[in-house]
């Protein structure tokens, strides 16, 4: 039998429409094993978010699971949980960024941050597609990661980006046509 | 287009694996924030009290500096037309006559006249 954290994680979005009360009373403990069931995966996303800068990502990770943890940031149900939890990730990333460069401007240090490189291991099996990522446009990065890597449909990554469904599927078009050539 | 997708899937399930095996435990992220989280809102909550106990002394010392200024202008203030009050001979009425000394004494030196 599926835990109620379990049963979050998986339902459908037309489910958790329906269950939307019950999921909105899930309690700390329920809140908890959910986001640690989907750890994982939003590590990964945060890293996506965050230029794959391993500190930044955690950063914004440890920010999402306070939000979430302290109750300012509440699941309604309006969509599944993972898609969410990403959502509200991604927000949290973008926001962290836009802070970090206002600190940078004001501390004048402009040409580190357009030198600035992301850190980790450049020489992995899969450096080849980092580096063809990270060439890539935000979006089609975005959704090229939320189908690919954590196995969405079109339309909850246009739910997690906050687009509508043609633009991130034109997005995905020209993501993968990019990818394909950049790794050809 | 299929070989693309599953091309494309199965670098993207490599990068998975390796960023899974670099992810840090759900534990450390969890708990990380919290203590700074507890920290910062007691500093944030010792700020607001600063300030608001600033805002306080500010208004109140404006305040009581308002009142002086209100109570010295209505002190000095006199009417436009104060000066018809002044009706000539008002110096008899302002002083208590005294006995042995003539009233005229009281009079200014310009009313005096041409002896």
């Amino acid at each position: 039998m599926l835990s109620v954290a379990a049963q979050i994680i998986e339902a459908p979005p037309n489910v958790m429409e329906r269950s939307a009360a019950a999921a909105v009373a899930l309690d700390e403990a329920g809140l908890r094993n959910a986001l640690k069931a989907l750890h994982l995966e939003s590590y990964g996303w945060a890293l996506s978010c965050c230029r794959r800068r391993a500190d930044e990502a955690e950063n914004v990770l440890q920010l999402v699971y306070l939000k979430l943890l302290s109750g300012k940031a509440v699941f309604e149900g309006k969509s599944s949980f993972k898609t969410w939890l990403f959502a509200v990730i991604r927000k949290t990333a973008a926001h962290e960024h836009r802070l970090e460069l206002l600190r940078r401007l004001r501390l004048s240090r402009i040409p580190k941050i357009l030198d600035a490189k992301p850190r980790g291991e450049q020489s992995g099996v899969e450096a080849r597609l980092k580096e063809a990522l990270e060439k890539l446009p935000a979006r089609q990065r975005e959704v090229l990661q939320l189908v690919f890597y954590h196995d969405l449909s079109i339309v909850e990554a246009a739910k997690v980006m906050g687009v509508g469904i043609g633009s991130a599927r034109t997005h995905y078009e020209r993501g993968k046509k990019q990818m394909r050539r950049r790794l050809a | 287009m299929m070989n693309d997708d599953s091309e494309l899937r199965a670098r993207f399930a490599n990068l998975r694996e390796e960023d899974r095996s670099a992810a840090p435990p759900f534990g450390r992220t969890a708990a990380a924030k919290a203590a700074s989280s507890r920290r910062a809102s007691f500093v944030r909550i010792a700020l607001a009290a600063l300030a608001v106990l600033a805002i306080a002394v500010i208004s109140v010392l404006r305040t009581h500096r308002a009142t002086d200024t209100a109570a010295g202008e209505l002190a000095a203030w006199s009417s436009p037309t104060a000066f018809l009050l002044e009706t000539p001979g008002h110096q008899f009425l302002d002083q208590t006559p005294r006995l042995g000394e003539p009233l005229m004494h009281a009079l200014p030196a310009a009313q005096d006249g041409p002896q």
